[in-house]
This record gives C-alpha cells, sequence and structure tokens, in this order.
C-alpha cells in the first residue's frame, strides 16, 4: 500500500488512556484503622478506610498511547493495578476520572475459570464462550478444529469442565482468547499454571499473533516472559504509571530495582 | 473496526440494553443451554417442571379446594393457569436481585451487555413455562373449557406479564446487587404474596378478599390472563392497572439503569 503523503508510515495508536483514575468502593468492610492514608509495600492507594465505606484509587492519573502493532507489557508489585487497567481497556470497567478510547475488536484472557457451565463439556464450553464472545453459529464452527487441535486436550474436551486442572484451563482459555483474531489481545496473568511445553507453544501461538500487526497487551510478574515478546513495557505502582517505554530498558531497571531479592523460581527461561 | 469509548456518559444503560436486544442470538442459545443444563444427570429432564406443576395443582386443590372455591367458578383450571402466570412472575421478582452476583465471573472478565443477562433468565424462565404449558393443555378441556375466541385476549395479557417481568428483572438486580438485603426481602414477600393473591382463593364479592384482590396488582395480572382462558372478559380495571404498571416501570427501568450502570461491576 502505498502512502501518498510524504512522511514515514506512521503507527496507529489504537488506545488512548489520558488521565485515567479508577477509584474502586469496597463494601461490607469493617477496618479496624479509622481515616489514615497508608503507603504499604503492596496494593492500591488506600484513600478511605472508614467505618461505612472504603475505597482503593486502583489507578491514579494513568496516561499513555499504544499503538497498532505493539506488544506492550504490564509490570508492577501485586496490586499495582494491571488487572484493574486490564478490565478497563477491555470496556469491563468505566473509568472514575479520564478518558480511555479503545479502537478496534477487543479479545480478553483474564482468567483460567473460563467456563459457562463446569457440568458442560469442554466442547460445549467452547461453543458457549464463543457464542459469548459475540461469534455467530458458523463462526463458531469455523474455530472449534482450530480450538481442539491447539488445546491438545483431545477426548478429555468430551468430560466435564469441573474435571480439568488449572493448566488445562489455561490451555482452553489461551486458544479461546486467540481464536478470535482480535485486533488488540488483552492477557492477565495466566501464563503460570500452563506447562513448559504449552508455554512454547503459546509462545508460538503469540509471536504469531503479533506478525498479524495486532496488539497485545500482557500482564505478568514475569520478567523473562516480557523480555520475550514485548516491545514497550508499562510499569505500574499503587495504582500510578512509574515507567514506560522500551522493553529493554525498563526491564533493567525493574531488575535492578528488585536485585537484592531471592530469585523466584518462575521458570521463565525458555 | 469497531470503536468503543469508555468513559462517563450519560444513556450507558440505554445502550446497554439496545446492545443486550441486538444480541438476541447470544442470549437465546445461552439462555436455553442454561435450561437444559438445570436438569443435568437427571433422569426425566426438563419434564420436572411439567410434574411440579402437576403435584402442586393436585396438592393445593386437595387441600385449599373444599375451603375456598367459593366465588370460583371451574376451581382446578382456575388454579391452573394461576399457578403458571404466578410461576412467571415470581421467577422474574426471585431471579432479579441475583442475576448480576450468579454471573459476576463472566462480567468480571468478558465485555458483554448485562442485559444480556437478564435476557437470559428471562429464556430460561420462558422454557420452564413451556414444560407447564401441557398441564394447561390436558387440564381445560378435562373441566370442560374448550378454545374460544375470547382466549386469544390471553394474548395480549402474556405479553404484558413479560414486559413487567423484565423490568422488574432488571430494577431488582440493580437493586439488589447493591444492597444484599434486597434478596431476601423479595423472598419473604413473595411468600406473602402468594397468599395474597386470587390463585387458590377467589375474590369473593363484598369481601374483604375482594379488597385486597382489587389493591394487589398481581391479581390484576392473574385476571388478565386468566379470565379469557375461562370464557369471561377480564375487567378494565384489571387492564388499566396491568398497564399502568407495565408503563410506569419502563422509565424507572431506565433512570436506575442508565444512572447506575457503570457502578454495577464495582458492587460485584
Amino acid at each position: 500500500m502505498s502512502e501518498t503523503n510524504s512522511e514515514p508510515q506512521a503507527k496507529k495508536p489504537v488506545i488512548l488512556v489520558e488521565d485515567l483514575s479508577l477509584a474502586l468502593p469496597i463494601y461490607g468492610a469493617k477496618p479496624r484503622k479509622r481515616g489514615a492514608k497508608t503507603v504499604l509495600a503492596v496494593g492500591g492507594t488506600l484513600q478511605s478506610l472508614g467505618r461505612r465505606s472504603s475505597s482503593v484509587l486502583a489507578l491514579d492519573r494513568v496516561s499513555f498511547t499504544i499503538e497498532d502493532g505493539d506488544a506492550v507489557g504490564l509490570i508492577g508489585h501485586n496490586g499495582a493495578g494491571k488487572t484493574s487497567l486490564l478490565r478497563v481497556l477491555g470496556g469491563i470497567y468505566k473509568p472514575t476520572a479520564g478518558r480511555c478510547e479503545v479502537r478496534g475488536k477487543i479479545s480478553t484472557l483474564f482468567t483460567n475459570a473460563i467456563g459457562l457451565n463446569q457440568n458442560g463439556t469442554g466442547l460445549e464450553n467452547i461453543r458457549l464462550t464463543c457464542i459469548l464472545m459475540g461469534m455467530s453459529k458458523a463462526e463458531t464452527e469455523a474455530v472449534v478444529p482450530d480450538i481442539v487441535a491447539f488445546s491438545e486436550l483431545g477426548d478429555y474436551l468430551e468430560l466435564p469442565l469441573r474435571t480439568y486442572s488449572a493448566g488445562m484451563r489455561t490451555r482452553l482459555g489461551f486458544a479461546l482468547a486467540t481464536c478470535m483474531n482480535p485486533d488488540i489481545l488483552l492477557i492477565d496473568e495466566v501464563f503460570t499454571t500452563g506447562d513448559r511445553a504449552f508455554r512454547s507453544k503459546a509462545k508460538a501461538r503469540m509471536t504469531s499473533v503479533m506478525r498479524n500487526a495486532k496488539t497485545v497487551v500482557l500482564a505478568s510478574q514475569s520478567p523473562g516472559l516480557m523480555k520475550e515478546f514485548c516491545n514497550k513495557i508499562i510499569w505500574l505502582e499503587h495504582g500510578r504509571l512509574y515507567k514506560s517505554g522500551d522493553a529493554e530498558d525498563i526491564l533493567e531497571d525493574y531488575a535492578n530495582r528488585h536485585a537484592g531479592e531471592p530469585k523466584k523460581d518462575t521458570s521463565d527461561d525458555d | 473496526m469497531a470503536s468503543s469509548t469508555v468513559t462517563h456518559r450519560p444513556g450507558q444503560g440505554t445502550a446497554d440494553l439496545l446492545a443486550g436486544c441486538r444480541a438476541w442470538r447470544r442470549w437465546l442459545i445461552l439462555g436455553w443451554h442454561d435450561f437444559r443444563l438445570q436438569h443435568h444427570r437427571t433422569v426425566i429432564g426438563p419434564l420436572w417442571q411439567t410434574l411440579q406443576l402437576a403435584l402442586w395443582i393436585t396438592g393445593l386443590a386437595l387441600i385449599f379446594g373444599t375451603g375456598f372455591h367459593r366465588g370460583v367458578e371451574n376451581y382446578i383450571p382456575y388454579l391452573a393457569i394461576g399457578l403458571a402466570t404466578w410461576n412467571v412472575l415470581s421467577s422474574c421478582l426471585l431471579a432479579g436481585p441475583q442475576i448480576f452476583q450468579k454471573n459476576s465471573s463472566l462480567i468480571l472478565n468478558f465485555n458483554a451487555p448485562l442485559s444480556l443477562y437478564a435476557f437470559r433468565e428471562m429464556v430460561v424462565i420462558l422454557g420452564r413455562t413451556l414444560f407447564q404449558l401441557p398441564i394447561l393443555v390436558v387440564v381445560l378441556p378435562l373441566f370442560g373449557i374448550h378454545l374460544t375466541a375470547t382466549m386469544l385476549w390471553a394474548i395480549p395479557g402474556v405479553i404484558a406479564v413479560l414486559l413487567t417481568g423484565f423490568w422488574v428483572m432488571i430494577v431488582g438486580a440493580v437493586v439488589g446487587t447493591r444492597y444484599r438485603d434486597f434478596k431476601h426481602a423479595m423472598s419473604s414477600i413473595m411468600r406473602f404474596l402468594f397468599f395474597a393473591s386470587p390463585i387458590v382463593w377467589g375474590p369473593v364479592p363484598d369481601t374483604a378478599r375482594a379488597l385486597i384482590a382489587l389493591y394487589n396488582p398481581v391479581a390484576h395480572y392473574l385476571e388478565v390472563v386468566r379470565a379469557p382462558l375461562l370464557g369471561e372478559t377480564p375487567s378494565l380495571t384489571s387492564w388499566g392497572v396491568v398497564l399502568f404498571c407495565t408503563c410506569v416501570g419502563y422509565p424507572i427501568m431506565f433512570a436506575l439503569f442508565n444512572r447506575y450502570r457503570a457502578s454495577i461491576v464495582f458492587w460485584l
């Protein structure tokens, strides 16, 4: 495709986030301390610990832009806001302040617990999840063989979903999330339960997804995984955007930050 | 490429409902599947719904029939139709407050209109009703009621019941997700409402019961469905009350849903 203007082909922004804030109200909590803002090692900022209502500022004025074809990694401590941000991008949470614009078809893989009905078989759940995601019956039938082949669950697909292990569900979930050929793929930390064989398959699939110049946003605790997949990193801390930029630079900073800590056994040396 | 701007905007409830309507293929399939799976691993499957209604009619007729048949011409058909209609209304009222909670893991992980879950529940309720209809088809002729043109008037009655059931479900869902007492309150009210509605008893004129039947909106819903099927014309009062309740519900539903749609996810 030839460009009519003289600029080099600029990448289109597909995710525009401006001053995004998300305050999560918490109901039914009865904290012992009252009033003070507590700053902890983990979690978002507790805005108020009242007797009546508490809230957590999960995201605090976050701004960034993601362009078409980027593979963005989200890193941060537990409770930094990664899942909350993914949910806002996925349209599940509406921001309490600021703007979030996502252009394109989104597919999400947020949980292993995919399954509309634990008593239904794997195949039934595949079909139902496809329908829930908005595919027509014809489209569903077209992708079922691909999902069956990719998940490698074989005859287990005839058994009820409740008999599956967490890793098996991850395989199914990942196959489902990537089958739709989305423009934007949002993935929360689900890779930890896949076995090594699956992870190399998942990497191959991810690479091909990314080669189609589609956008991926992946939240993970594993820097190794990020190094493998991502070209950009967004680093969140207590709901705020701490740093963002090229994957290599940020990951180096992240490694330096945590240099003194004992190495976690995340087996990311694939 | 579809664009989704995820910001605070008025009219999100209406947008959600429209998206829910457009997604009819989705909830039709999901709802039917849901209904089938409710009878998973049972031997007689959905026939349990038919059996339940049959047993209920028999039991109530035996116990209440002798004492309460005053004011009712044909007790068994009266009871049967009343029960079937009551089942639809009470299912909507009871299911409403729990819908979003029940589906919370789906809601938090998939971007789908919230109304889709309400529509899906309606399909399940209709599935149940479908299996209860054969009882009516058998019972009515058995007690001397045959097909007449007046019966067609029951159709608008049924439509009114379904429309009311829907708004009641959405309103119940919004309130019930925020205030968890609501579902318990609803179950207590329904128990009482069953006896306060002319299902097992008839509104004998000039008695307290007639007054209850007059002021209880459910009585009028029962009337607009039951009377035509029994060969009578429902009173204008009944139709007036039914139309009023159906119509007043929709603005309430839209107002609540628009205002709180964005917050519902946070209440789960």
